[in-house]
């Protein structure tokens, strides 16, 4: 393991997972709303980006209990999350009220 | 790579120390889940139709569910499923103020079966699989969700970690050292069946997807979540008009839509299997014929043909665009619901492969602690009672739960709850005492875990011909393949714990006064 | 019924023919089969691979490629647990098929 210390464990896991599965959502998302904006019907978009989400995140575990430095996995998971969930709100249509 | 190897060594170990008990507890249900059905027959002996009887053409639907259908009138959904090979009862399911209830019909006669109320396998052994039977928040579909990717990472962190993947493929040495022979069984089971192993979770995850990701799927439809599944399985919800009318007749529509079928696909086997009711007896009544589960395709609920309750005429036809056939394909991996007798008894093979696979690592770690001469201290105390009451502990409470099935009343109740209810209490409580002994036996409750298991299958196997007559040779005699085959597996069960227990009932009996010893000397092998 | 029991059985019997072929083609194991300190002989690992490929044809005539294509791999599990449990207990089984490859 790259860090001994409990603390910093217990960190890195909470980095990892939870933001890894951000990452994913994310992914999901923004993959999901691009394959829908090009010409895909919704299901089959959002299907698509979800059933690749699943390995990405399985990547995102192996590199984040790799990667020594926990600054840049923190920055890089949180960081990917925020930006695909950004882009992905900005893709999508409104909410329907109904 | 060598930095690459040590970091996943690390992650595979605390992966597998954490997630073990609980992956062995999914993997175990999964594998039995594999029959699920045949439990339910030999559970629930009211449902114990031969297969003939769904072979034979069956009698006129619309006779058949009459009174049923009479009785449970305009629900919003209402799922007929026609009798199968593996499940010779008509089954009809709906919601019943947010309890789901199944009743079973003879699909000759149109009696419905009753009998002594049991979950079994469909109702408990197979809902523990994937949620724990924890609904609070659906927190159990959570936990699986997180167990499914604990053992894709264990996995790929255990690939990693390998040097010589060939050359580990044939090595078992029995005669050196326990922790070798142990981690020898650990990595053959994984890499014998691994695809397999790869498979599982992978497509596990994306059966739920649509839990695990909401706010991702919604996005496209506005937030809209009833919208995404209205696409994606080509549903529309139908409201109620208030006004009854007479209904078409269903037998007219299964024919009709066997016969569009039949017609897209003539080498094929065509076998509709879900009819689904929306507001049945209303003026805006529909009907949905289903080919969820094909019997002679991988690939499930690809087809559906909707027909207006009223006139029978038929109001849409869906079928699977490209992403979602290719999603029913893979989530048909994992739900195995079509016709292959040898390809089921190989998925259990594989399940039993997997479960050797976790439960031969929890070991290895186990007697890689003492070994390493940290002692024996409380934390190993711990850790090895956790895992002798998450293998064989596991495996003795569902003995348990079938021996309670054949010796509680069919009226039991007790402190307000049912017999279905009370048999999972016994599953629970036999569980808990598991752990009890294996705290206080330690090393030895794996060979007397063992032998509790062994009396168990023969007792459930001689339980079932005691109390309904069906020992293997009558049940045969029937044509009830699936009882025979269940109590054959029961005696074979029987046999091989014993002889688990026979191997490591020797070499512990020695050593039960010094716990460290005992651990570096025993060599038990999972029950199964 | 017939048909599927002799499809099955035959993909069976090349399962355990290429794992057993594969297996002894490995140094420790040929040594524990043969007794012999001397090397695995190449032709040993090729027909290991041929034999276990083949077990896939009487998967496909049965069912199709897509069934096949899980049928087979879980043979070969299976065949390649019996084999290695062979290898562990009684290698002596293995001298037969083993003894087919040996150079002269």
């Amino acid at each position: 393991m790259a860090t001994t210390r409990p603390l910093l464990l217990a960190l890195r896991i909470v980095i990892v997972i939870v933001g890894g599965y951000a990452l994913m959502a994310g992914f999901a998302g923004l993959g999901g709303m691009g394959l829908a904006r090009i010409g895909m019907a919704g299901s089959e978009a959002v299907l698509l980006a979800a059933m690749l989400s699943f390995p990405l995140y399985l990547g995102v575990i192996l590199w984040g209990f790799h990667e020594r430095s926990l600054r840049r996995i923190a920055l890089t998971i949180f960081g990917s999350a925020a930006v695909s969930v950004a882009f992905a709100l900005a893709l999508a249509p409104p909410a329907a009220t109904g | 790579m060598e930095a690459f190897r040590r970091s996943m060594s690390g992650l595979h170990t605390w992966a597998g120390v954490v997630c073990s008990a609980l992956l062995f507890a999914m993997f175990w249900m999964g594998t039995l889940s594999v029959f699920d059905r045949e439990i339910d027959q030999w559970m629930k002996p009211q449902l114990r139709l031969s297969p003939d009887v769904a072979a034979d053409a069956p009698a006129s639907l619309d006779r058949t569910l009459q009174p049923l259908l009479a009785e449970l009138g305009d629900r919003s959904a209402l799922y007929i499923y026609l009798p199968k090979e593996r499940e010779p009862t008509l089954r009809v399911g709906y919601d019943d103020a947010e309890t789901w209830t199944v009743r079973h019909l003879d699909p000759a006669t149109g009696a419905e079966l009753t009998g002594p109320d049991s979950l079994a396998g469909t109702g408990f052994i197979f809902p523990f699989h994937f949620s724990f039977h924890i609904s609070w928040v659906g927190l159990g579909y959570w936990i699986a969700g997180f167990l499914a990717m604990a053992m894709l990472a264990l996995l790929a962190s255990g690939i990693i970690i390998h040097r010589k993947i060939f050359a580990e493929f044939f090595t078992f040495r029995p005669d050196r050292k326990a922790r070798r022979a142990t981690l020898d069984l650990h990595n053959m089971t994984s890499l014998v069946a691994l695809p397999f192993h790869v498979m599982l979770p992978l497509t596990g995850l994306f059966i739920f997807f649509s839990i695990y990701l909401p706010w991702s799927i919604a996005l496209p439809f506005g937030g809209d979540t009833e919208a995404f599944f209205d696409e994606m399985y080509g549903t529309k919800t139908v409201e109620a008009a208030g006004e009854t009318a007479p209904m078409a007749s269903l037998d007219t529509m299964l024919a009709i839509a066997e016969a569009r079928w039949r017609a897209r696909d003539p080498d094929g086997t065509v076998r509709p299997d879900v009819i689904e009711l929306h507001r049945w007896g209303d003026a805006n009544a529909r009907v949905s014929v289903q080919q969820v589960f094909p019997a002679r395709a991988i690939a499930m609920r690809r087809q559906t043909i909707t027909f207006d309750g009223v006139t029978g005429a038929i109001l849409s036809e869906y079928t699977a665009p490209p992403v979602r056939t290719a999603h029913a394909w893979l989530a048909g991996l994992h739900f195995i619901q079509f016709d292959h007798w040898v390809l089921r008894w190989l998925y259990f093979f594989g399940g039993l492969t997997g479960c050797a696979m976790i439960a031969t690592g929890l070991l290895f770690w186990l007697r890689s602690r003492v070994s390493r001469r940290r002692g024996a201290d409380a934390r190993f105390w711990a850790m090895q009672a956790t895992t002798v009451a998450s293998v064989t502990g596991i495996i003795l409470a569902t003995g348990a739960f079938l021996v309670a099935n054949r010796l509680l009343p069919e009226d039991a109740s007790f402190l307000g709850e049912d017999r279905a209810a009370l048999e999972v209490w016994v599953f629970a409580m036999t569980w808990v005492a598991a752990l009890q002994h294996a705290v206080l036996r330690q090393a030895a409750a794996w060979g007397e875990q063992c032998w509790v298991i062994a009396g168990f299958a023969l007792a459930a196997a001689c339980l079932n011909a005691a109390t309904t007559g069906d020992h293997p040779l009558a049940a045969g005699a029937a044509g009830l393949w699936s009882v025979a085959s269940l109590d054959l597996a029961l005696l074979a069960t029987a046999v091989v714990a014993g002889l688990a227990a026979r191997r490591m009932g020797g070499s512990t009996s020695r050593h039960t006064r010094s716990p460290t010893v005992a651990v570096a000397n025993t060599n038990p092998e999972p029950a199964e | 019924m017939i048909s599927s029991i002799v499809c099955f059985a035959l993909a069976l019997a090349f399962a355990l023919a290429g794992c057993a072929a594969l297996a002894v083609s490995q140094i420790r194991n040929w040594r524990k089969v043969m007794g012999t300190a001397a090397a695995a002989p190449k032709s040993a690992r090729r027909t290991g691979w041929a034999l276990s490929i083949a077990a896939l044809i009487p998967c496909v005539i049965h069912d199709g490629v897509a069934f096949a294509m899980l049928v087979w791999p879980l043979m070969l599990a299976v065949a390649a647990l019996a084999i290695a449990m062979a290898l562990a207990y009684h290698p002596r089984i293995l001298t037969p098929i083993a003894a087919r490859f040996r150079q002269p």
